[in-house]
């Protein structure tokens, strides 16, 4: 380490401030510096710590984790796999992330005392770089609180690898939104089946224009569905906004107005969802 | 806005205490900070920097919507407060035994605000880990909205003394002086607490608990009436008092080959509240026959839901993965759960008048699904520059609540009936299930240094009870082409595409299954329906699904990167005649980050998103007519629906060499344009008009400046200023008598136009 930061100190690359990090922890016998230091992650690097001998540019070290590397990606990723490869880390091989060449300091900054991507309030940036369309939908109307930095990415999601569908922390989306919204678990009474096979069926999850992150507005979303004689199947336009008329299924909370639990309910008298 | 004093002041006390005392038992124990032993020489530093932030800001005005999530929503002072102290334990500088790896971090943010979050945690790093936290999150809904009703926050509901009932809001003389400010918000309160330990080298064991509360108010519709034509609604504010608790498991097993996981989830939801009621402010509907029972209407009458029931879901799972050679591995996943809920049934009616012979069937549901999970994923790298995968998925929701038959009352406003061909009243609750396998084939080629060539194959069938499809298969395709290159240009290409097919779509399954047969007996074959035969549900019909991306991310400079990006999705239901018959999406991005000295750091950032969906409809009445304009497309309508989302945003950074500024802004501009179009065939009158626009327009400028007045010490400033608007036609001009047969709240969409001022100092130690 004391040979490497004769040149990899402060004033010519960030490094030093790993040395605040857990990896540098040295009674914990399973941290990096507890065994080689930096060759631990960068390899040995005779050549590099030899230097050139004719003064040229000084060979790399075994394996570099910067952009510019030659270090192949899944030699980057394995180095941190080595030890990291349990837990939540343990669906990484094969995982979307892996198969598209994300590498672990693509999100992951090591030199550092603290870490963007493991911080709640700014762990969303680093997501955002890749993930664009969920950075603008975060900004619609109806989202959930991840510009505050309250629901973050890793809320609802396992970059690492998971089996659920876009890596997703639970195995399937609705036992990911039961985590916070429980009360719409049931088992119910009267059942609404596209609730109960996958939220997603109505909403939309990073941001909607039309709240409660609904994929449309209703009371068309809900006649996607259900087109039923008198009101269900009946058009509903401009006519009935003010100041030309005034439906009953379209302002206010539209169809909810009167069947206000669309997730289910458990009275005996809630066949259509009104009780 | 609530600011806990006493709460912060502790807090900093207890977080300075350890930095003013001398004999610090978490500082480091050799002074200077260094390690020394003959592997590993002197160390520069090792010593976490620790952070305290404490200010004062302000707010410049009321707004639900600004301060929606963050606790900002009211006007005046609030303590800014931060804190991130990260400290080490002791260091024997020549045995460097394990108390060196003992920590304890303290992480707290907001906490002058409701949304404050304050974490601890400590343990011997490699050894043990104890967590605990505390995390409020508050979602504040509208203040603009009103209400007639007393008793807001509790289960039942009253009207004023003096209130005039009438059948319609027209006559409702009352209700405008009765109209009370209501302010519609709900808080989360979470903590938890978890303990973590390593055994050895291969052993670990970890277990969370946390219990969360739900606490406040939301809007709900409450409906009395029995049939289309007699329903009088009033928005109601509906009590949030809700608990759950969720604990977890895991023991974990480490090795060079494989690691293994055996784990237990519980999740137990309470609702402290089961029912809502309400005094009915509608005099009895008579018209048309037979309407309301007397006893419905005012002052007798009332109403009640059901609020939302307690229930448990509990979950044993396991979970591996083994590397069989260093090319091939395979990771498993299995879980078994089961959901129960059977909370004591509420009676079919609240009202003690209303006549109700035919006991419940049951007193309460004794619902439960059993859930199977279970994952296969096997890699192998046959080839240095092939990746194969093959994947396979069960998940089984086998839905194994007993069904019953339930002759209900028609929102708490008539007789009960008895099973006749007329009582449309006498329903078979469907306990809906499905079972879903899922195989996939994946080979990933790279076909030149750093280029992949990748295609999937994917299969899944889907088998559903008590539904109108029995099952359905979908085969997706995709390819992909992408370079990973050195991530200096990156870019690739995409395609998919997929065919859902069903068995035979069985539009009136459920109405045939759930109605009494003496009901669906009595029907004419041509009408015994309930959705029109023609409309396919959108999650079952068959769909063509095509998706295309392009993308790339450039680093053109080594100071500049460029992405751009775009991406379109859509949807065909081919065989929907009615229902949804087409969605699409399409998303283009343009992205640039520049660095262009030292210090100084830029950004720019836009997304237009198009989304739009297709649906036909076709109006019909029930009885007599109904097998005439079920069978009339001239009584067809289409809706259209177009929503256009744009995203700006621009930023910079700078922190001039040397200097102790060091100063950023961020704006950001979001607009929303959400259009619905509607056309009627001939035979509806009148025709249809479109709606107007739905927008919101979102202007966002956050600056901050900070000083350095010494090496520890810093002090920063920051304006935030925020401009929003928004129209929604369901909202605006509505008032509580707007609709005749519901009560409104009228509330309004969101405008407001905010200013946060702060000045905070920052102490690093």
């Amino acid at each position: 380490m004391a040979q490497c930061t004769k040149c990899h100190d402060e004033s010519t690359a960030p490094v030093l401030p790993l040395l605040q990090s857990k990896h540098a922890v040295i009674a914990d016998n399973k941290t990096p510096f507890a065994d080689r230091s930096c060759q631990t992650c960068h390899g040995m690097s005779e050549e590099h710590m030899k230097g050139s001998e004719a003064g040229g540019p000084r060979p790399s070290p075994n394996i570099r984790f910067d952009s510019k590397s030659n270090t192949s990606i899944s030699e980057q990723n394995g180095t941190c796999l080595s030890c990291h490869r349990s837990g939540s880390r343990m669906k990484w091989k094969g995982s979307q992330h892996e198969m598209k060449g994300v590498r672990c300091v693509s999100c992951h900054t090591i030199h550092t005392e603290n870490a963007k991507v493991l911080d709640k309030k700014n762990q969303a940036e680093v997501c955002f770089i890749c993930h664009k369309t969920q950075k603008a939908e975060s900004y619609k109307f109806s989202s959930h609180p991840i510009q505050e930095g309250k629901v973050v990415c890793s809320s609802c999601h396992n970059p690492h690898g998971s089996v659920g569908p876009k890596l997703l922390n639970k195995a399937t989306v609705n036992e990911t939104c039961y985590t916070c919204h429980a009360e719409k678990r049931g088992p119910f009474l009267w059942e609404h089946p596209p609730v109960r096979e996958d939220c997603l069926n109505c909403h939309t999850p990073h941001g909607s224009i039309h709240k409660p992150l609904l994929k449309s507005r209703g009371p068309w979303l809900c006649q996607q569905c259900h087109l039923a004689q008198f009101h269900p199947s009946a058009v509903y336009s401009g006519t009935g906004v003010p100041p030309v008329g005034a439906a009953d299924q379209l302002l206010g909370k539209n169809c909810l107005n009167c069947h206000f639990e669309p997730h289910g309910s458990n009275h005996p008298s809630g066949a259509r969802k009104t009780r | 806005m609530k600011i806990h004093n006493k709460i912060f002041i502790a807090i900093l006390y207890l977080t300075a205490f350890p930095l003013l005392a001398e004999d610090d038992p978490f500082s480091l124990g050799t002074g200077d900070g260094s390690f020394s032993r003959e592997a590993t020489p002197p160390l520069p530093s090792h010593r976490p920097t620790s952070e305290l932030e404490i200010g004062l800001g302000s707010i410049s005005q009321d707004s639900f919507k600004f301060g929606e999530y963050t606790g900002q929503e009211e006007k005046g002072p609030y303590v800014i407060g931060n804190l991130n102290i990260h400290r080490l334990g002791t260091v024997d500088s020549t045995t460097l035994d394990n108390d060196a790896a003992l920590y304890w971090i303290l992480k707290g943010r907001a906490l002058g605000l409701n949304s404050r979050e304050l974490g601890l945690e400590t343990g011997v790093q490699g050894d043990y880990k104890l967590w605990v936290g505390y995390d409020q999150l508050p979602k504040f809904q509208t203040d603009t909205a009103k209400t007639p009703f007393r008793g807001v926050g509790g289960d039942t509901l009253t009207l004023p003394a003096g209130w005039v009932a009438a059948t319609t809001t027209a006559g409702m003389t009352a209700l405008n002086s009765s109209l009370q400010d209501l302010k519609i918000s709900h808080e989360r309160k979470n903590y938890k607490i978890g303990f973590s330990k390593l055994f050895g080298s291969h052993w670990g064991f970890k277990t969370q608990y946390q219990h969360e509360t739900k606490e406040g108010k939301t809007i709900t519709g409450a409906v009395i009436g029995n049939s289309g034509a007699n329903p009088r609604s009033v928005l109601i504010p509906q009590p949030i008092d809700y608990v759950t608790h969720q604990f977890e498991a895991v023991l974990e097993f480490t090795g060079q080959k494989g690691q293994f996981e055996l784990g237990y989830y519980g999740s137990l939801f309470n609702d402290k509240e089961n029912s809502l009621t309400w005094e009915n402010p509608y005099s009895t509907i008579t018209t048309p026959p037979p309407g309301w029972s007397a006893a419905a209407g005012f002052p007798t009458g009332q109403g009640r839901i059901g609020l939302p029931p307690d229930n448990q879901f509990h979950q044993i799972l396991a979970s591996g993965g083994y590397a069989f050679t260093k090319n091939t591995r395979l990771t498993m996943y299995g879980a078994v759960g089961r959901m129960t809920q059977d909370e004591t049934f509420l009676p079919y009616t609240v009202n003690s008048g209303l006549t109700a012979a035919t006991p419940l069937p049951r007193t309460s549901l004794d619902g439960r699904i059993d859930t199977t999970l279970f994952d296969l994923h096997l890699l192998s790298h046959p080839l240095d520059p092939l990746n194969l995968i093959a994947h396979y998925r069960y998940d089984d929701r086998d839905n194994q609540t007993p069904q019953a038959q339930y002759i209900y009352i028609g929102g708490d406003s008539q007789n009960q009936g008895t099973v006749t061909t007329t009582n449309d009243k006498v329903r078979t609750n469907l306990p809906y299930g499905f079972k879903q396998q899922k195989l996939k084939g994946e080979a990933d080629y790279e076909i030149w240094a750093r280029t992949h060539l990748q295609g999937r194959y994917e299969y899944e069938e889907t088998k559903r009870t008590f539904s109108e499809v029995k099952k359905t298969k979908e085969h997706t395709y995709k390819v992909e082409l992408r370079k990973n290159a050195s991530e200096l240009v990156r870019g690739g290409v995409r395609f998919l595409q997929g065919f859902r097919r069903g068995s035979t779509y069985q539009g009136n399954l459920p109405y045939l299954l759930s109605y009494s047969n003496s009901f669906t007996g009595a029907q004419a074959a041509n009408v015994r329906f309930d959705n029109h035969p023609l409309m396919r549900k959108f999650n079952l019909g068959n769909r063509d699904r095509t998706q295309f991306g392009a993308f790339v991310m450039a680093e053109p400079h080594e100071m500049a990167t460029v992405q751009l990006a775009v991406d379109w999705n859509d949807n065909d239901y081919p065989r929907s005649t009615l229902g949804l018959r087409g969605s699409e999406g399409q998303i283009y991005t343009f992205d640039a980050a520049l660095a262009p000295k030292d210090g100084l750091t830029a950004h720019a950032f836009y997304t237009y998103e198009h989304l739009k969906s297709d649906q036909k409809g076709r109006y019909f009445l029930g009885g007599a007519p109904k097998a005439i304009q079920s069978a009339d497309s001239t009584r067809d309508w289409t809706a259209k629906q177009r929503d256009g989302v744009d995203t700006i945003g621009l930023g910079f950074e700078a922190t001039p060499n040397l200097s102790k500024w060091k100063g950023g802004a961020e704006y950001t501009y979001a607009r929303s344009r959400g259009k619905v179009h509607v056309r009627t065939g001939p035979s509806l009158v009148p025709a249809a008009i479109n709606l107007p626009l739905l927008t919101t327009e979102l202007h966002r400028l956050d600056v901050f400046l900070k000083y350095k007045i010494k090496e520890s010490l810093s002090t920063k400033f920051n304006i935030l200023y925020e401009k929003f608007n928004s129209q929604d036609w369901a909202l605006d001009n509505t008032t509580a008598t707007t609709l005749a047969g519901v009560i409104l709240t009228g509330e309004k969409s969101p405008d407001y136009s905010v200013t946060v001022f702060g000045v905070s100092l920052l102490y690093a130690f």
